[in-house]
């Protein structure tokens, strides 16, 4: 990689509210952590903050993985650019009319959302149309499109987006416009339905080509003064960006492909799920990250994470983007507690964010939160939250309560329990989506807890759902960072083509398998690795007539008929083992092949710091756990425990970013890398 | 067999609280051969099978529950008037 | 007051989530694994449970008509074949709509739900199957004089006994079914989804013990039912009359006035029908469930959408329907219409009636109808059948506050539309030229009425095709002086012709509007109309910026700003 000036390999994950950092040195093994505030106005001096506060200099980095949350704010504030769609002509409102559907039933204030178009004028027809089965029923009209071009030059158009209907069968049209396009309106960034996302389905593929045109100006943007920033700052070598799929890609080109980069710090939390999970000995797992506002769940089976194409910026405006499938659902610490017109007491999905923040945080929130319970229950020491770094006010959160167990007739303690108890059991709920629902059950799985709250909420989380493991990895409140630094390159390529199980050339097929991963290793060297990749290869399958389909994996991309028999028979045991049954001698339609290439970069050995020998004597506080009341409760500081360790519950293991609960009946021990393996006596 | 309601308005007899209560349930077997098809003297509504008959004199008022004929004897006649203008026409 | 109750409201609030979660899950797995875009794509069905008494415990973001009608298909179920009849396994099928069910097309499925030998309760979907074997392809023809041309009518029978295919049943299903391959993969995802709700009762059964489930689940009832009280208490007594008329019945050129008496008494609401036109010849008519549902949507949409969906929702609402009338229509007459044009009618009403009661909560009328249109033929690609129901979306009313939404399915549903590359590439009969939003289609008002929309097909291949629209001749009104929306419609322009015509002029049908069994050739052209929404307010009022808005967005010409609302740029 580097000579050893420049030897660290740093992750950094950037969100809205903190820069998190992660440095391994290979030359130790020793890994360094920061935490800074963002500055949104200059992206690129938090990253050199980030690098300053954990006591390194930019030359000293060999590696540079970034995550962002630029793309997804930009999303979510709609501040993107101004979008010119090209679609074919007849069809322009298709982003307007969408799926006719409404997100709830009986809400007749609801407003359907509006798509990331700044007008309607700004969706122009283009005179064309490819058929179903991709053949050309009315050639594009080139001096029409150029004529509409010139129209649309006096208005500040930032980005276009071309759409044309069966463009994922035949992509002829739209690369005719992109040319065109490209002619007439020259400098404008353009993304291609085909090449985004190349589905069928008109309204998402070209929301999702919207989405990734509307986020380009802005990522070609931030890459490019990052790479300014961190160049005159020192750094020699390329760096990269998380994709959402959980690969890496030079950032140079994922400012060409922004909303690839939408779901990027998730997807890192996934990646080091994976390998910790496996360093650990537990390739199954069920993933939780709480933070502040949200918490993210999923599922890793046989050290891998499950893919999904069904990202949404808002309900009803879809990105079809390659990502790993993470649930996200309103409980965070900063939740806010609520009594409902029914008197439910409810947890979320509103979140006091970091301003004002959790009540006890002194910033002038006054609405309880999901911490300001934990922080009565005496589960947060209110002196060592961020390490010490904020202090946290116990009255303010009382106050906050009481409040809210007035108009509940709730005692305070009880009130602050069932707060914790409620945003559990949303967290387990969602668990159970990733997990029961497909067929998992969570017994036999460990539950990897991450993300600042995470670990203070896992070990209830699991014993409700009967998971008998906790995994606590080293510096949770980093993970995500930490996973920055396990990003292989990726890239993902699919060939869309329909056929009958009784009608596919095995030949053909391993002909555009090859093609495609040719093309794939391409993109893979281009992007600087030089290596030997690795290609795995997969069809879409469904019974002829459904219309969503399954992920067959396959072997190889030397397809033989026999291979093919076997691919099939694959797929009926999917469809069975999820839905129970199989239609005997039913056709069986291919619709999609995949290809998966993969770099592999070195993974290094995560470790945490360590101490000597576990000190003979801890602080005891007391901390409330329902039923048994206030229980002297063991604290211990994380770093100074040792490898080896055992400890019985209850007790809680603080650091800096985090703290871990281990609840009485539950025994924990510091694992040889240092990662907290609880074990919940709950299975 | 006739209705007990019709679209002109309500012409069953009207009952009183006291003969709505002392009705009794009634569990006809189900026939595809010769099927029965019976409504709710107060609110229409097709009976599947079990009934409250209501007797008051000769006639005999089928509810789908007792609550239904209590209502049926204090809800107020309608005042619809048969045969409205059709806006169309 | 929290503290008072037999359960917390912790176990309460998870009860309720998770039976929710486990209808919303019992939709995906049905959307995953069926055949028919109206299942996969509209997502046309509906999952709830229920307990032994046929009180609805739980439901999710499905069609409120189907919801509010599965109540009663239940019902007739257990009632008709009482609760000894069931064993485990077993699965009943059921689509008779004079037994309680909404229209042929769909098609009911429930399974029994034993926990440690005992009946806890039931898990059922309804969903509307793209061929039940009527007299033309796809059903709901529009010029059907009995119900026995609308389907194969099933009444509650096991399809599967004690977990076993009960072959008999399925030959005469498949051998009445155009598709039976389409029939078959959708009737297995209505299983698989039985299946999975099944096994994730169990699951709660086991954590919490059935006991404490059922207090949970009467609890949550109670709850519901008390709020609903609360809520409908809130709206000022009085008794409120509307009236609307579906316009024809595809037979006959008369038109069917629905006359509501909507009595808000206390906490309870008798929506009584007594006045209402005698049923109609074609079919146009609703069965009592359909009009009860219709009732309740409404009553739901004017309500606090965070009580818990169950039975107790429905408690304080009465509805009084007249058999033998439009509303309530008695054996054998047709009533494919009903489900999906009355019943919006219907919903609609309930927010006429009550526009100067409660001003600020309702809304205009929508489009109020689901265009449905029905097509098949043979696939020239393969030679097999193909049958599809093909909807719409519609404007919505304008409502305090806000302009209608634009393009949404009505409000009896909530379905999604077919994406043009999944239809065309499933349905060789059609090429979709255009798809749009109408300009000046919402009705004017201080807050104007939803979009209605227009889409343009041309015939690629032999197809018949039928149609049971609505709102061609009669308009979607407005509220509190807010002007109407813009009537739909179906035109058709035949190889060699140059003028749209009505497919009374074309074809001689009966009604423009409905009909069934019409053959159209290559190169035939057919217009689909989707009405706009009712505006809401006066006109007059309507903000300035607003109108500039439409202009320069295109919804509103200036000429209709000039017009409708004084405007000059």
């Amino acid at each position: 990689m580097a000579d050893s000036a420049s030897r660290f390999l740093v992750g950094i994950d950037t969100g809205g509210t903190f820069t998190d950092l992660v440095a391994y040195d290979p030359d130790s093994g020793a890994l360094t952590t920061s935490k800074t505030p963002s500055v949104p106005r200059h992206p690129g001096q938090a990253l050199i903050d980030a690098i300053q506060a954990a006591g390194l200099a930019v030359p000293e980095i060999g590696g540079l993985v970034h995550g962002t949350t630029v793309g997804t704010n930009a999303l979510i504030e709609r501040t993107g650019a101004r979008v010119l769609l090209l679609i074919t002509a007849g069809h322009e409102d298709i982003p307007y009319i969408q799926r006719i559907n409404r997100k709830t039933l009986y809400d007749l204030t609801w407003q359907k959302p509006k798509p990331l178009l700044a007008s309607r004028q700004d969706s122009v027809g283009v005179l064309e149309r490819i058929g179903s089965e991709g053949q050309t029923i009315r050639p594009l009209d080139v001096a029409a499109l150029e004529a509409a071009c010139r129209e649309v030059k006096g208005r500040p158009i930032e980005a276009v987006a071309i759409c044309l209907l069966f463009s994922y069968v035949n992509p002829e049209h739209e690369r005719q416009a992109r040319e065109i396009v490209e002619r007439e309106l020259p400098g404008l960034p353009i993304s291609v339905s085909h090449e985004v996302a190349p589905i069928w389905r008109e309204y998402e593929r070209a929301s999702t080509t919207i989405a990734d045109a509307y986020l380009k100006p802005l990522l070609e943007r931030y890459v490019g003064d990052l790479s300014a920033t961190l160049v005159d700052a020192g750094l020699t070598g390329p760096w990269t960006i998380m994709k959402s799929n959980g690969g890496a890609m030079l950032a140079a080109v994922a400012a060409t492909h922004p909303i690839q980069t939408a779901q990027s710090g998730p997807a890192a939390g996934m990646l080091v799920a994976a390998a910790l999970g496996n360093q650990a000995g537990l390739p199954n797992l069920l993933t939780l990250d709480m933070g502040g506002t949200s918490a993210d769940v999923g599922i890793i089976l046989d050290g891998k994470q499950k893919h999904t194409t069904e990202y949404e910026i808002e309900w009803g405006v879809p990105a079809a983007i390659p990502l790993i499938d993470i649930k996200s659902i309103g409980a965070g610490g900063g939740s806010i507690a609520w009594i409902d017109a029914g008197g439910f007491l409810r947890v979320g999905p509103e979140s006091a964010r970091a301003t004002p923040g959790p009540a006890c945080y002194g910033l002038g929130g006054t609405r309880p939160t999901v911490t300001d319970a934990n922080l009565l229950l005496g589960r947060l020491d209110p002196g060592y939250f961020l390490g010490g770094r904020m202090a946290l006010n116990r009255e303010l959160a009382e106050t906050a309560l009481m409040r809210l167990g007035e108009q509940a007739g709730m005692p305070l303690l009880d009130l602050a329990s069932s707060i914790v108890e409620i945003a559990n059991e949303n967290m387990a709920s969602a668990i159970k989506m990733v997990s029961l629902e497909r067929g998992h059950d969570p017994r036999r799985f460990a539950l990897f807890a991450f993300g600042g709250a995470g670990p203070l909420h896992a070990a209830a989380v699991a014993r409700a759902l009967r998971i008998p493991r906790v995994l606590v990895p080293m510096f949770p409140g980093n993970a995500s960072a930490l996973g920055m630094l396990l990003a292989d390159l990726r890239v993902d390529k699919v060939w869309t083509q329909a056929f009958r199980s009784s009608r596919v050339d095995a030949a053909l097929v391993a002909r555009e398998f090859a093609i495609i991963r040719d093309a794939a290793e391409a993109e893979l060297r281009a992007e600087g690795f030089a290596g030997v990749p690795q290609a795995d290869f997969s069809i879409g399958m469904r019974y002829a007539g459904q219309n969503y389909e399954h992920q067959v994996p396959v072997s190889t991309e030397a397809m033989s008929e026999a291979g093919l028999q076997d691919a099939f028979r694959t797929f009926e045991r999917l469809h069975s083992e999820r839905y129970g049954y199989a239609i005997a001698g039913e056709e069986i339609e291919l619709v999609a092949f995949h290809v998966t290439v993969t770099g592999r970069r070195a993974t290094p050995r995560l470790a945490a710091p360590m101490g000597a020998s576990t000190p003979s004597e801890a602080r005891v506080r007391s901390v409330y756990f329902r039923g048994a009341g206030d229980l002297p409760t063991t604290t211990w500081r994380r770093y100074d425990l040792h490898a080896g360790t055992r400890l019985e519950g209850p007790l809680l293991i603080e650091e800096p970013g985090s703290t871990t609960l281990v609840e009485p009946g539950m025994t924990i021990e510091v694992l040889p890398d240092g990662q907290l393996l609880i074990e919940t006596n709950a299975g | 067999m006739s209705a007990e309601l019709n679209h002109a308005g309500r012409e069953s007899p009207a009952i009183t609280e006291e003969q709505a209560r002392e009705g009794e349930w009634i569990m006809p077997t189900v026939s595809y051969i010769n099927p029965e098809r019976r409504f709710c003297a107060f609110t229409g509504r097709p009976i599947a099978r079990r009934f409250w008959q209501v007797t008051v004199g000769e006639r005999s008022l089928s509810f789908s529950d007792p609550a239904a004929a209590l209502r049926y004897a204090t809800y107020p006649k309608s005042s619809a008037k048969p045969g409205i203008q059709d806006p169309l026409s | 007051m929290i503290n008072t109750r037999p359960l917390d409201p912790v176990t309460l609030t998870v009860i309720d989530n998770y039976l929710t979660s486990t209808c919303r899950d019992m939709g995906v797995t049905m959307m995953k694994t069926s055949y028919s875009p109206i299942f996969n794509e509209s997502l046309d069905f509906s999952c709830v449970i229920f307990d032994t008494q046929g009180q609805m415990l739980a439901q999710a973001e499905f069609c409120p008509s189907q919801i509010g009608t599965i109540k009663f298909t239940v019902t007739w179920t257990l009632d008709e074949l009482g609760l000894d009849a069931f064993e485990p396994g077993d699965v009943v099928l059921h689509n008779d709509p004079y037994r309680g069910s909404g229209h042929v097309p769909e098609h009911m499925m429930l399974k029994p739900v034993f926990f440690q030998g005992k009946l806890f309760g039931f898990v059922a979907n309804v969903a509307h199957m793209s061929e039940p074997g009527a007299k033309t392809p796809g059903g709901l023809s529009g010029d059907a004089t009995e119900v026995f041309q609308e389907g194969l009518l099933l009444p509650p029978v096991k399809i599967k006994s004690r977990g076993q295919d009960n072959d008999d049943i399925w030959k005469i299903i498949l051998a009445n079914h155009r598709t039976p391959k389409v029939t078959y993969g959708d009737f297995r995802a209505m299983m698989a989804s039985l299946d999975l709700a099944e096994g994730r009762i169990h699951e709660l059964l086991e954590a919490y013990g059935s006991s404490t489930i059922t207090s949970a689940c009467d609890e949550l009832i109670e709850i519901a039912e008390r709020r609903m009280r609360a809520e409908i208490g809130a709206i000022p007594n009085g008794v409120y009359t509307f009236e609307d008329v579906i316009e024809d019945d595809g037979i006959t050129d008369r038109s069917y006035p629905i006359w509501l008496t909507l009595t808000v008494l206390d906490e309870e609401i008798v929506a009584d029908f007594t006045g209402s036109a005698p049923q109609a010849i074609g079919p146009v008519n609703a069965i009592y469930a359909v009009t009860a549902s219709a009732v309740y949507n409404a009553v739901l949409h004017l309500t606090d959408p965070t009580i818990p969906r169950n039975e107790g929702c429905y408690r304080p609402i009465t509805v009084i329907a007249p058999p033998g009338t439009i509303v309530n229509c008695t054996f054998p007459a047709p009533v494919a219409g009903g489900n999906t044009e009355t019943s919006p009618r219907i919903t609609d009403m309930i927010f006429g009636a009550l526009q100067h009661a409660i001003p600020d909560r309702v809304v205009a009328a929508c489009g109020g109808t689901s265009s449905p249109f029905l097509f098949g033929g043979t696939d020239p690609r393969n030679g097999e059948l193909y049958a599809h129901f093909h909807f719409e979306g519609v404007g919505w009313g304008g409502r305090k506050g806000a302009d209608g939404n634009d393009m949404v399915v009505t409000i009896n549903g909530n379905c999604r539309n077919t994406p043009i590359e999944v239809f065309e590439t499933r349905y060789p009969a059609f090429l979709i030229e255009s798809y749009r939003l109408l300009p000046d289609s919402g009705g004017a008002g201080e807050y104007r009425g939803g979009l209605g929309g227009e889409r343009l097909l041309t015939v690629t291949s032999e197809v018949t095709v039928s149609a049971l629209l609505n709102r061609m001749l009669a308009d979607p009104w407005g509220v509190l002086q807010g002007g109407n929306g813009a009537r739909g419609g179906i035109w058709v322009k035949r190889v060699g012709h140059r003028e749209w015509a009505t497919f009374v002029d074309a074809f001689g049908t009966l009604s423009p509007s409905k009909f069934s069994g019409i053959r159209l050739k290559p190169g035939d052209q057919v217009r689909l109309v989707m009405p706009g929404g009712g505006g809401y307010g006066d006109p007059r009022q309507r903000d300035r910026a607003r109108i500039a808005h439409d202009i320069s967005e295109g919804f509103v010409t200036s000429e209709r700003a000039h017009a409708d609302y004084g405007y000059a740029e």
